[in-house]
């Protein structure tokens, strides 16, 4: 187990180095560079020469990499950004707790209404409540997430202007964006939960509750669902991973000044540490939070421990 | 083992949520980006962040979409940094809030040009404070020109100072490069701002960020700064030019038109900057809302290249392109309506900016015709590129479309700043383009220069055309170095009668610096660059 | 789980043997009211792609302007009303279907092309440096979230269709390799495979005549799938300005261009995100049927 979490941790660092070598090569063999777009309209080339120099962007792309790298295993210095002076590190988590908060309310409104349309869905199988379900979520997973947003924003923030357009500086900003972001994770945790709830209510010790006479209610909430709990939990947990990078588009659209806005703004500035720093940044955060899911599973699951400590036996005598 | 296991991963989970936790609460309390200067400021929490939506009558909100990277004078070129950069510092003279064009006096009360016009003799006033309380001396002023001068923003005006030096008694003399008439107004602008040397010399003691530590004279500061929320500034009221009106001002910092828009329709806030021109007739149907209108500094212009490809040396192809092009259509369908056309080379409201000029008039027909006598009876197929922000795409859509229709088919590429900037400003690797300049102070010679003089041909965002003639030149010197205003515009009205006789550069609108205000706020003056500044406004 | 032995026979005994599976695939699918609903809707959609430059002139109808005429609502004589530059946008929704078709296709082509040769080397030369090289390159990208690499190599390389299609195909591969690997993988240990080598058949030989072809199946249903997924990238892609360009009457292109309208006018923004919700669902629907029709087992 030890060795397990150890392992994985240990191949993140290969991949981290890879992230940053095949986005620094993205960013800075394609054309253009930050000091152009830095000094806007009207500046001199001698002011972009001295730019350039100033923000090391003059010498050859295997220096600047390995300088680059260099900083950050010996010094743990990721660079600053080019665009505010700022070190990447500020700048990441200064935006960092908009996307955590937009990721926190579509896995709540996820997970929540997911579950309850799921467990919806598989009680009252092949009736109109089920196909309806079944239709909304074919409706969500069919739908791009920034026109869901555009259809939410003309309802609730230009007809009923009822909640703000975009923006993120009080709950009710993330409300719409929050939904957005939900959709898609919505139709997967609706799937997953009435399918997983199906085949936990067709075992055998749910046919021994019923016909030992639990009431429905219990055979279901105590029975059916504790068991059938497990898939979605793990699905929480990847779509939380994902969520925290995957939100690019609907930050653009309701205007959050999350990771993903700074991402697109460093892309488009050619802001190459800031790039960087954010991907490996979320990259990170997802892979641990991947990690504890799988170690969480393990501990809800015990079948699966036992599973899991067979399979290592196996390896240990493979290995001898 | 199995303890041990359990161990590391609840340890594992517990610090994982604990640090997803702190990053939440931590940047909600702080704000990331607070100015070291004011730290002991606590920013409002999250939850509490629903401000009054009425200001009252000593407090204004400002809402505007581009953020800021840098308050440090210079360090950032969008139009709203400097507007936030020229309310926090004073410059070494000042402009007339009502009118542009009339330089005042500011930390230099008093000063003398020489006989020949090199040498300005400026006398900078001795009871003048910092925002931290230290006095201004006249090193502070010489540190800011040594400062500012290295800002690649302020590189056309830093060309014409050559040297600046103190003379005793409170006084400094500039020597300039050559006579120069419009040098107040570059000293004028945000970038020149005097800043406190002692603040410089401690943020870079301490390692910190110039760029977020404000110590200026100007009439308010900065209190606080939420990065995607809001600056909040407090008025200066020793300021030197009179006790502001209004005591606070609060800038929302807003993703995007269209929500601040329905914001300032909501009361929300009292003053909206860079509006949706989609918007614009809903604003001027509002009783309590007024749309005030500023001639932009940017002329958006369509170019060919000159250097090479199908429309060097043929002056009849550049002929056509001009008879084809509808300027009106391309306003009102590519900027829903919002400003003028602009038929020559200098922007209304500048200096040099030639009455009754009148473009190539729109003619398919002779379009057609010209095609011909150029040597494509067939049409011809040239690419046309711009950048991708909408104010571009969308005008260069409607051209490319008035081009087709005359057989001159564009391949329309809309690119990326970076590469358009690249291929088509440095490398000139283009064959037609649609793209704006703009002038940091309003007088003809900076733009004029850039855009034709054979010096600046290939260096970015300058004379991408390639104007490349040497009567241009002389008559460019004469009016930049000439003190007598009617011969500089005879000169400027000249050389616009060239571009048009040449097809050069077909100059085709230039848009309102369009805001909305709520309709009792006072003392708003259009201002062509945009740097408005709340210090001179009250409320009825 | 796939049905293998039937392609194991000699050729003329397994195109029999391979008809009438074909043949019980279609039975399920048909059975299946949902998924041919759905083949049905696609049908549609092809035709309309395809019939589209036969009714329409590209010149005239979908990119002419008239800027006298912006904005009118839908009326008779445009059933979706007008666009800012006075195009009618009926039109460009109907020639809108040939691009998301070609390009979302073209990304789909890309990833499974290098996914079939990266996840069948990788899984055929299992525990291998080469499989493990490879499979962490994947992991690389794949820890770098798809629409972000996707933007990265377009606003690097420049906004073109071809770009586009492969920067939307390299950010999918990936994931693609990983399920042909581990469909090649199940594949790898069976009998008939195993039979081949003992034939002394070559690696190359053994990989495209008896594995590739094999795995097809799996391959059809996640290029269904990823065909739908690929069309909601494409429209992301114009919608943030960084895909197909205008004057080209892509659905996601059109919604950008709404974008600044849409509180004045919201009609620009419904009809083509009704476009992009059928075309994607007739493909979901195709790529589900297929799933269930090749492997019954698999259904709830």
């Amino acid at each position: 187990m030890t060795k397990f979490i150890i392992k994985r941790l240990l191949m993140l660092i290969p991949v981290l180095l890879g992230i940053s070598f095949i986005l620094f090569s993205i960013m800075n063999l394609t054309p253009g560079d930050a000091a152009t777009l830095l000094l806007g309209d009207s500046s001199k080339p001698e002011a972009v020469e001295m730019l350039r120099e100033e923000l090391g962007l003059n010498g050859g792309f295997f220096e600047r990499y390995f300088n680059y790298i260099g900083n950050i295993l010996l010094r743990g210095d990721f660079g600053i950004s080019y665009r505010t002076k700022n070190p990447v590190f500020t700048e990441v988590f200064t935006r960092f707790h908009y996307t955590l908060r937009l990721a926190f309310a579509a896995i709540a409104i996820s997970s929540i209404l997911g579950v309850l349309l799921g467990i919806l869905s598989a009680i009252k199988q092949y009736t109109a409540p089920d196909n309806i379900i079944t239709a909304i979520t074919l409706g969500l997973t069919s739908m791009p997430d920034f026109w869901l947003g555009l259809m939410l924003i003309i309802l609730f923030a230009v007809k009923l202007r009822i909640l703000p357009i975009s923006g993120a500086t009080s709950w009710k900003h993330f409300i719409l964006p929050g939904f957005t972001a939900a959709a898609n994770y919505l139709a997967n945790t609706i799937r997953m939960s009435r399918s997983s709830m199906l085949e936990v209510s067709r075992m055998d010790y749910i046919r021994t509750a019923r016909a030992k006479g639990v009431p429905e209610k219990d055979v279901i909430f105590k029975h059916t669902f504790k068991n059938a709990l497990m898939p979605i939990v793990t699905l929480v947990g990847v779509n939380m991973g994902w969520q925290l990078g995957g939100t690019i588009i609907i930050e653009q659209i309701f205007g959050i000044p999350g990771i993903g806005s700074l991402m697109i703004q460093s892309i488009r500035l050619k802001d190459v540490p800031v790039v960087i720093g954010c991907v490996m940044f979320v990259a990170l955060l997802s892979s641990l939070i991947n990690l504890a899911t799988d170690i969480i599973y393990m501990y809800i699951d015990p079948r699966l421990r036992a599973q899991f400590a067979k399979v290592k036996k196996k390896a240990v005598t493979a290995n001898d | 083992m199995n303890r041990f296991a359990r161990l590391i991963s609840v340890t594992l989970c517990a610090l994982m949520l604990i640090s997803l936790a702190a990053c939440g609460s931590t940047d909600a309390n702080t704000g990331g980006t607070t100015p070291p200067v004011n730290d002991t400021e606590e920013i409002v929490a999250f939850e509490g962040q629903e401000t009054p939506t009425h200001s009252s009558k000593d407090s204004l909100i400002m809402g505007y979409t581009r953020e800021p990277d840098t308050i440090a004078p210079g360090g950032d070129s969008k139009t709203n940094a400097q507007m936030v950069v020229a309310i926090l510092h004073d410059t070494i003279v000042g402009k007339d809030p009502a009118d542009q064009s009339v330089i005042v006096p500011s930390i230099s009360d008093t000063w003398d040009f020489s006989e020949d016009g090199t040498e300005i003799t400026f006398h900078i006033r001795d009871d003048i404070k910092f925002h931290d309380g230290t006095a201004l001396t006249v090193e502070d002023v010489l540190f800011s020109l040594d400062y500012a001068t290295k800002q690649g923003l302020n590189s056309s005006g830093a060309s014409i100072l050559k040297s600046w030096e103190d003379i005793g008694d409170n006084k400094i003399k500039v020597t300039l490069a050559y006579p120069y008439k419009p040098i107040l107004q570059i000293l004028a602008t945000p970038g020149f701002s005097i800043i406190s040397k002692a603040t410089y010399e401690k943020s870079q003691a301490e390692g910190k960020n110039f760029g977020m530590m404000e110590n200026g004279t100007g009439p308010y500061k900065l209190i606080s700064w939420t990065t995607g929320d809001r600056m909040v500034l407090e008025a200066n009221n020793s300021w030197h030019r009179g006790a502001p009106a209004i005591k606070k001002v609060e800038i929302r910092l807003l993703s995007d038109e269209t929500s601040g828009g329905l914001m300032i329709e909501n009361g929300e806030i009292d003053f909206f900057i860079g509006m949706n021109s989609a918007d614009r007739p809903r604003f001027l149907a509002n009783d309590s809302l007024e749309v005030i209108n500023a001639p932009s500094a940017g002329t958006y212009i369509v170019t060919m290249n000159l250097k090479e490809g199908p429309f060097a040396d043929n002056l009849a192809l550049r002929e056509a392109v001009a008879y084809a092009i509808n300027r009106q259509d391309m306003l009102d369908g590519g900027m829903n309506g919002v400003g003028e056309v602009t038929p020559g080379p200098i922007t209304p409201g500048y200096f040099g900016f030639v009455e009754g000029f009148e473009p190539y008039p729109y003619d398919p027909e002779m379009a057609k015709a010209k095609l011909a006598e150029a040597g494509y009876p067939n049409g011809i197929d040239v690419s046309f590129k711009t950048a991708s922000d909408s104010w571009y795409s969308n005008p260069a859509q409607i051209v490319v479309e008035q081009l087709r229709q005359v057989g001159i088919r564009c391949k329309l590429e809309i690119m990326e700043r970076a590469p358009y900037l690249k291929e088509v400003q440095e490398d000139m690797n283009y064959e037609m383009c649609y793209y704006m300049t703009w002038g940091d102070f309003p007088d003809a010679d900076p733009v004029m220069w850039g855009k034709f003089h054979s010096e600046t041909i290939g260096k970015q965002m300058q004379n991408f055309a390639g104007v490349d003639n040497p009567e241009v030149d002389a008559l460019l010197l004469k009016a930049r170095t000439s003190i007598d205003d009617n011969e500089r515009k005879a000169l400027y009205a000249q050389l616009a009668e060239m571009n048009k006789e040449n097809v050069w550069y077909l100059m085709i609108l230039t848009t309102y610096n369009s805001m909305v205000i709520n309709k009792d706020l006072k003392g708003v003056e259009p201002i062509p660059a945009g740097y408005y500044n709340p210090a001179f406004y009250y409320w009825e | 789980m796939i049905r293998i032995n039937a392609n194991i026979d000699k050729k003329s005994g397994g195109i029999i043997k391979r008809r009438s599976q074909l043949a019980s695939i279609w039975f399920r699918f048909r059975k299946n009211k949902m998924a041919f609903l759905g083949l049905i809707m696609f049908l549609i959609l092809v035709v309309i792609a395809f019939a589209a430059p036969l009714v329409l002139d590209y010149e005239r109808d979908i990119i002419s302007q008239n800027i006298s005429q912006r904005f009118l609502g839908p009326s008779s004589q445009h059933i979706f009303g007008t666009d800012q530059f006075g195009r009618d946008i009926f039109k460009r929704i109907l020639w809108g279907s040939r691009l998301s078709m070609f390009v979302g296709l073209g990304v789909v082509g890309i990833s499974l092309g290098g996914g079939t040769i990266i996840g069948s080397l990788s899984g055929y030369y299992e525990g291998s440096v080469l499989d493990n090289v490879l499979m962490r390159f994947c992991d690389m990208f794949l820890a770098i979230p798809g629409t972000l690499l996707a933007i990265a190599l377009v606003s690097g390389f420049g906004n073109s269709i071809p770009n586009l299609m492969l920067a939307l195909g390299i950010s999918t591969m990936p994931k693609m390799s990983r399920i042909v690997r581990a469909s090649v993988l199940s594949i790898k240990n069976q009998e008939f495979v195993e039979a081949a080598i003992s034939c002394g058949t070559s690696d190359f030989r053994i990989m495209f005549r008896h594995i590739i072809p094999n795995a097809v199946g799996p391959m059809i249903v996640e290029g269904t799938l990823s065909v739908a997924r690929s069309i909601i990238s494409i429209a992301s892609m114009s919608f943030i300005g960084l895909g197909v360009q205008p004057p080209n009457p892509e659905w996601g292109a059109m919604l950008s261009e709404a974008k600044a309208q849409m509180i004045n006018y919201p009609y620009l923004v419904y009809a083509p995100g009704i476009a992009i919700v059928l075309t994607v669902m007739s493909l979901t629907l195709i790529g589900d049927g297929l799933r269930d029709a090749l492997d019954p087992k698999m259904k709830n």
